[in-house]
């Protein structure tokens, strides 16, 4: 499938997303209120973030890496918005949401994290051990 | 509550790219959850890339 991806990408225009989650602990014993207020902070952060080295990642809140490739010109204002869902889930929408403002002002590929802050409504509720 | 994730999760990605309101071009990819739990390297992750194309 992969193969037959890059088949058709070699013929066209391509924009290839390159990604991976990172496990978290559990948030920390905040109320609801507090979560929500993490995000709100989170909105006047940059769009894009580029961790330089791993170690920061790990230090951090991180939830996915990764990289937007693509291989075409695109105009001034062009915007790449980047949704997460759940794998086998109906999460009713997006449960994590990242706009990076004018993509083509920055050389392919782009580095992206998406943080808990990120998510929507409950702030990166990421849940360590799976209930049986 | 809808809003939460299992550590042990993949998660699907979009990644739509818009000019003047109009999807130019839209990529899919999956983020496989790292193996080995907290504290796994960075580098041991798992990347999937897939490809779509719009046309």
């Amino acid at each position: 499938m992969l193969a037959s991806s890059c088949a058709r990408a070699a013929a066209s225009r391509t924009l290839v997303l390159l990604c991976s989650a990172v496990p978290q602990s559990p948030p920390p014993a905040l109320g609801r209120r507090a979560l929500l207020h993490g995000a709100a902070a989170a909105v006047a952060a940059p769009a894009l973030t580029v961790f330089p080295t791993v170690a920061a990642a790990e230090a951090s809140d991180v939830v996915v890496v990764g990289q937007v490739k693509y291989d075409v010109k695109l105009p001034p204002g062009a915007t790449a918005t980047i949704t997460g869902r759940v794998v086998g889930r109906n999460s009713n929408g997006p449960l994590a949401t990242l706009v990076i403002p004018d993509l083509g002002a920055t050389p392919s590929p782009v580095d992206f994290v998406i943080t808990r802050a990120d998510m929507r409504e409950v702030a990166g509720w990421l849940v360590r051990v799976r209930a049986s | 509550m809808a809003d939460f994730v299992w550590l042990d999760q993949d998660l699907f990605l979009k990644a739509d790219v818009v000019v003047n309101g109009k999807t130019v071009l839209v990529g899919r990819g999956k983020a496989k959850a790292v193996e080995g739990g907290e504290g796994a390297p960075l580098a041991s992750r798992h990347t999937k890339p897939l490809l779509e194309v719009k046309p």
